[in-house]
């Protein structure tokens, strides 16, 4: 009786709304506040722009003027108005649809589970009991309480997953399904996660091949080609630009986090708690004790090797650096997986797999008795387990939610817009006043100008060498378009204060990038100018994901006239849609008259170039030292200043890489005191020692990035207010990133002292 | 399950269904905000924009010494301060903080050209964020 129940959709999706609803029930009435927490800042001000920027302007949200100087939205990976979200929003403000996005995620992603789930759980009242239990798992607590409302979009994971199973079982709507699940979520900024997804689908993939019989798997595995492609594809009009700004852009992640067995226990298993107003990794991606007993319980089948094996893997991945070998290192050697960031966000997809499991526990309860009443009993204990957990995450999500700290935007529109000094902290209420915040935070390096000011008295203007040619008059404004009207008495150049980025146009002269400002090249004369923004890269992206929903339309439809799309007679129709797509894709990138986007810099956080020029290598500010490591490293020269009057010392590192290194290598930078002059020890509430390591230079590329055989300039800063008097060294070598794993050997002195192969580079006194 | 009774549990579902979502929706529609703060007065905004000038020295100094030698931080430890700041006077003046922000903004383009921090230092996250 229940397993029909369960089996019935209404019923069902009933069930998950009423969990859905209890999800969100006290929340509800803080739906119009703003969480305060510090990424809500960026993360909600990109929604908020967008909702205003249709609503108050009736424009696409194309370009995003109110952050950072100004960017194209569609190009930002954490931007998710790109999914239907965004109607939430249109209808009912950007704050108050934050909660009913939860809650209408919460309900596709349990719907998503237990189709998921039933792909291979005969037992439907087991997959509906164990479907809440992954979308609702702490870690979805975790993203609302810190405002990662993005993070929900993992609740189509599922959908995703389903949709390759079915493509292998060589049923096309497998195609559809995956694609637009995937699709949506990048649209839902989740373009950090996908790397995550692609290793789960692949994983996914490989099961769901083995699988089929012997004789169906070429056709399967062509179905799988096809699914991979049309996600892709149908991504387009989110991959292309945001492909081309982390190109231009990389997102660079350094350290070695990592986890023991008994912290990612206490992650599943102890109830989520907050902690200086924070999450910790306690109870972070809770699913409760009894989840975890049901995988144990549902080990004993047969049928789970496979789901556990993939649970194994993500377990191992989200160990990151603390289990020896490390899965998670190895896999960031690979050049789209080294910007991942946390390891333990592989437990989200272990419990996804290790659902399986579970439900076949319950689906079974065969074990402690072969009767009827043996088989009820258990069955009831089981369950009343599992919805027990869900209760405790349900109760959890609400604890924490309602511990955020709010606050209220208060719209106070200025009559025109401006750029101001803003702060990323607050950024949100700079927007509500309809004024940018040059304050600036994310997490790739969003190309900023510095010639970006937050004092203006106008925000177009003469070039300086153009200032006496005339007078710049906004006429118009709005965040895709503005109206000039410029009068000249001689060719000039007219800045906005606002960053260049591809698909700036003009209605006269020529649009440049003036060292990163947007700038229009004008002739003499009175004219009025309108620039525009339409990037190709997002007219491009939109076409290709257009041809791909109606190839996959295509595809499913033939599909349930002529059954299989890889039959002989269908396969070269189903192959010609899928590669349409890609060829509407080559036509618009070869076609697009858009600038594109200069190689990243290389720079030190000081602003300074990290590179020397080749021509400069020969007279540089700094002691020869000439040492040659077991890595193909070279250090050069060196040079210590300071401290200054802050107890701010300057170091500078000059290095040449001459050959492969890993992208694990580090600098070990230690800041010693000199202890072979029979100086005693650091008195109480001083340092004999800093330390300055760094896998990174300058926080914009990897030392493994480093261009072969130039000369770089590492340039970084140690505070030393608390060094003891004495005399001080400056030593530098290289190793793995963990520390852990040795020092490279230097095989070369040259010029240098050498202590424990390291070389020194400098030398102070604190006095 | 016979027929009928499979048709009623599909209408008390979809019905159930219904029920949730015009309940959420209509809650988070309704919910409340708490009354808008007053606005400032103009003395009031002259006071919070010369407070500000008063202390960013000094944020300056503890950013310049937490993040020697890399900008980027430096001025986000700025911010930070200020963030910190603004909401201290809001909360404690019974303002919003956007009367707050607004009036330090105009302070730094009434006084344009002076040591403000109103020029950009390029965002560069720190490579290590845990």
């Amino acid at each position: 009786m229940i397993s029909r129940l369960s089996s019935r959709l209404s019923l069902r999706l009933a069930f998950f709304a009423l969990l859905a609803t209890a999800l969100v029930w006290h929340i509800l009435p803080d739906a119009a506040r703003l969480n305060e927490f510090r990424d809500v800042h960026h993360l909600f001000l990109y929604e908020r722009s967008a909702i205003d920027t249709i609503r108050r302007y009736g424009e696409l949200p194309l370009w995003n003027p109110y952050y950072c100087g100004g960017f194209d939205a569609v190009a930002a990976p954490q931007t998710r108005f790109l999914s239907p979200t965004l109607l939430l929003g249109l209808l009912f403000g950007a704050e108050r649809a934050e909660i009913l996005t939860v809650f209408f995620f919460a309900m596709i992603g349990m719907e998503g589970m237990y189709r998921w789930l039933r792909l291979r759980v005969d037992e439907p009242a087991a997959a509906l009991l164990i479907a809440p239990i992954f979308a609702l798992s702490g870690q979805y607590a975790v993203a609302y309480f810190r405002g990662w409302i993005q993070f929900f979009g993992f609740q189509l994971v599922p959908w995703i997953l389903l949709g390759i199973t079915l493509a292998a079982r060589r049923k096309p709507i497998g195609i559809a399904i995956s694609s637009v699940a995937f699709a949506t979520m990048l649209g839902f900024a989740g373009f950090f996660a996908a790397p995550m997804i692609a290793i789960a689908a692949v994983l996914e993939a490989l099961r769901a091949l083995a699988e089929q019989p012997r004789g169906a798997r070429g056709r399967s595995l062509m179905m799988l080609a096809t699914t991979a492609s049309f996600m892709l594809t149908v991504s387009m009009l989110r991959l292309w630009p945001v492909g081309e700004t982390l190109i231009s852009a990389p997102r660079i992640m350094a350290g070695t986090p990592g986890f023991t067995p008994r912290a990612l226990l206490s992650a599943l298993a102890d109830l989520l708690v907050l902690k200086d107003g924070n999450t910790g990794m306690q109870g972070s991606f809770y699913v409760g004790a009894a989840f975890l007993g049901l995988v144990a319980l549902g080990a004993h089948d047969r049928r789970s090797v496979r789901a556990l094996v993939i649970v194994a893997i993500f377990v191992w991945l989200a160990a990151g650096y603390a289990r020896q070998p490390s899965l998670f290192a190895l896999l960031r050697e690979v050049p789209v997986f080294a910007a991942l960031r946390y390891p333990e966000r592989f437990l989200w997809l272990a419990t996804l797999f290790a659902s399986e499991p579970a439900a076949r526990a319950l689906a079974g309860a065969p074990i402690l008795g072969g009767g009827r009443t043996w088989r009820v009993g258990v069955w009831l204990v089981l369950g009343a387990a599992a919805l027990t957990t869900i209760g405790r995450q349900v109760r959890a999500f609400e604890r924490v939610a309602t511990q955020r700290e709010l606050g209220v935007v208060t719209e106070q529109r200025s009559d025109d817009f401006h750029q101001a000094r803003g702060n990323r902290w607050l950024a949100v209420h700079f927007q509500s006043q309809g004024i940018g915040s040059l304050g600036c935070y994310e997490t790739h390096r969003l190309a900023q100008s510095t010639l970006l000011r937050g004092d203006l008295p106008a925000e177009e203007y003469l070039a300086p060498n153009a200032i006496d040619a005339g007078s710049v008059t906004r006429t118009s404004w709005s965040p895709n378009r503005i109206k000039l009207h410029v009068e000249l008495s001689r060719p000039a150049r007219v800045l906005v204060n606002q960053n260049w980025a591809p698909g700036w146009h003009a209605t006269a002269g020529t649009v440049v990038s003036n060292e990163g400002l947007i700038a229009v090249d004008l002739p003499a004369g009175s004219q009025d100018v309108e620039l525009w923004f339409m990037p190709r890269s997002t007219l491009g992206g939109g076409a290709v994901t257009t041809v791909s929903l109606l190839a996959i339309a295509f595809i499913v439809w033939r599909g349930r006239r002529r059954g299989e799309s890889f039959s002989s007679r269908q396969r070269s129709l189903t192959a010609l849609a899928a590669l349409v797509p890609w060829l509407v894709a080559g036509v618009a990138y070869a076609s697009s008259p858009d600038d594109r986007w200069p190689p990243p810099r290389m720079t030190n956080a000081s602003g300074s170039p990290a590179l020397v020029d080749v021509s400069s290598e020969s007279q540089l500010p700094a002691t020869p030292i000439g040492a040659r490591y077991a890595l193909p490293l070279r250090v050069e020269a060196g040079r210590v200043s300071g401290p200054d009057d802050r107890s701010n010392l300057t170091i500078e590192i000059y290095l040449r890489r001459q050959g492969h290194i890993p992208r694990s290598t580090t600098m070990f930078v230690h800041v010693e005191r000199r202890g072979d002059d029979g100086q005693p020890a650091a008195p109480k509430g001083k340092e004999d020692f800093f330390n300055a390591d760094h896998q990174v230079v300058g926080g914009s590329f990897y030392l493994s990035d480093a261009p072969l055989d130039r000369l770089v300039r590492d340039e970084f800063g140690v505070h030393v207010d608390k060094a003891a008097q004495g005399v001080w060294d400056v030593w530098v070598t290289f190793g793995h990133v963990s520390g852990t794993q040795g020092r490279s050997r230097v095989t070369d002195p040259g010029g240098a002292t050498i202590s424990a192969d390291r070389a020194r580079v400098g030398t102070f006194v604190i006095r | 399950m016979p027929p009928a009774v499979e048709r009623a549990a599909d209408i008390a579902g979809l019905l159930a269904i219904a029920v949730c979502i015009t309940v959420v929706v209509h809650r988070a529609a309704t919910a409340p905000l708490p009354p808008p703060p007053r606005a400032a007065t103009a003395a009031e905004r002259t006071s919070f924009a010369a407070e500000a000038r008063r202390r960013e020295g000094d944020w300056r100094v503890k950013a310049a010494n937490d993040f020697p030698a890399d900008q980027w931080s430096q001025r986000d430890a700025f911010h930070g301060h200020e963030a910190q700041f603004v909401r201290d006077l809001a909360r404690g003046s019974g303002v919003s903080y956007e009367e707050v922000l607004g009036a330090i903004d105009a302070d730094i383009h009434r006084n344009r050209g002076s040591d403000r921090n109103a020029e950009v230092v390029p965002c560069k996250p720190r490579p290590v964020f845990d």
